[in-house]
């Protein structure tokens, strides 16, 4: 895990929703909309990574793990620019220091252990297929998928989630769906490619808030 | 079905397997993988990319898909370039992307194709963030990547696939202490749980 690494999540879990930037606001609530989560709640379930014993529990787990998720996928003010599964890694060690220390947190320990191996598959999952980019000649950061990833994050029920995102993001004028995927290009070889060529933020929105 | 990848690793091993000449380990690993690939074949189900009816024909699918991956790690010879078994996966999936000659297109199987392809896709993807391979003092070696790669493969049955390909080694041991002379040209090395080892002489 690369060290230098600006993790959003801490920041994140640490401050009220209502001081949240605008764009962390944006993405976080289209993704926790009940049918655009739906697909990847099935395939946590699947992997038995969330609780069935608490309604209140299994909310809690969901609820921070696409807080961690869509974390690294907001854009940051520094403009330095999110890795999203880099983003899952480090909520997992986060969350690994906090159950080593025996400190308070906001879940139980069997809970917050769920959560870190959820963290770890999706940081492993989304490795390489699941990448940000910076835009615009800086101004911007866009969002896309690897075409062997499709699959898997169709799989994993990302992909409803990031097209409610982009919606959402479009509806508030907080960023836009490129026409053109070939708009990723200037930026080296590993551009996100696909049929779905994601979505852009426009780092000017950080002013509006 | 595959007949467009000569170039490839698996394509290699496919010829080997048409003129008699796999090797032997290989064919053990496949047996066992095939036996042990029960989870894999539910994550795909459930992935929405294999058929959810179990019949003879998906059954077939399901080993071939199962053949492909399994040529898709080991070097087809000693000498051989390690493969990029992710790379591999994917290069099979693109072959059955191609257009259907006459004769392919009169093959009944021929319409799991798509399954087949995405399939291939998918275990690809997963494939190259869960696994490595290296070499290691002359031996082969193909192992998790990472520790926080061990879920993924736990969920999507791969690592039933892995520990397969060990108990696989084992019994080849097992015959080389009985047999020597019957696998010679490779020895496998007794693995470890998620990783395998295999000392190409």
């Amino acid at each position: 895990m690369d060290n230098s690494y600006e993790t959003m999540f801490a920041k994140l879990l640490s401050t009220n929703p209502d001081t949240w930037p605008i764009t962390a606001q944006i993405v976080i609530n289209a993704a926790l909309d009940p049918q655009a989560r739906k697909r990847f709640e099935q395939f946590l379930d699947y992997g038995h990574l969330l609780p069935t014993d608490s309604t209140i529990e299994r909310e809690g787990v969901l609820g921070h793990i696409i807080l961690a998720l869509f974390a690294g996928m907001t854009p940051r003010e520094s403009r330095n620019i999110p890795d999203p599964a880099k983003e899952c890694l480090a909520a997992a060690i986060i969350f690994e220091e906090i159950l080593r220390a025996e400190v308070d947190m906001p879940m139980s320990r069997t809970s917050a252990e769920l959560f870190v191996k959820a963290m770890n598959t999706l940081g492993t999952a989304l490795n390489g297929h699941l990448a940000c980019q910076p835009m615009m000649g800086g101004a911007g950061m866009g969002i896309g998928q690897s075409t062997p990833g499709l699959v898997l994050l169709k799989a994993i029920g990302i992909t409803d989630m990031l097209e409610a995102v982009a919606k959402e993001i479009v509806a508030t004028r907080a960023g836009f769906i490129p026409q053109d995927p070939s708009s990723y290009d200037g930026q080296g070889s590993s551009k996100p490619e696909g049929p779905f060529g994601g979505f852009k933020f426009n780092f000017t929105k950080f002013s509006d808030n | 079905m595959i007949n467009s990848t000569g170039f490839t690793n698996h394509g290699k091993l496919f010829t080997l397997r048409d003129q008699g000449k796999l090797p032997g380990f290989i064919g053990e690993s496949l047996k066992h993988a095939i036996e042990k690939g029960g989870k894999l074949k539910e994550f795909l189900q459930f992935s929405g990319v294999f058929p959810v009816v179990n019949t003879i024909e998906t059954d077939t699918v399901f080993d071939a898909i199962v053949e492909i991956l399994v040529f898709s790690i080991f070097p087809y010879a000693p000498d051989a370039k390690v493969p990029n078994t992710a790379q591999e996966l994917y290069s099979a999936a693109s072959a059955l992307g191609k257009p259907l000659d006459d004769d392919e297109k009169d093959n009944h199987m021929a319409v799991y194709l798509p399954e087949m392809r995405d399939s291939l896709i998918l275990i690809g993807s997963i494939v190259q963030n869960c696994y490595k391979a290296e070499t290691e003092n002359g031996d082969w070696v193909m192992s998790l990547a990472n520790p926080a790669a061990e879920e993924l493969s736990k969920i999507s049955g791969l690592e039933d696939i892995w520990i397969a390909i060990g108990d696989a080694m084992n019994v080849v041991l097992t015959r080389l202490q009985e047999n020597h002379s019957q696998y010679s040209e490779q020895q496998a090395i007794s693995p470890d749980e998620n990783a395998f080892k295999v000392r190409y002489q």
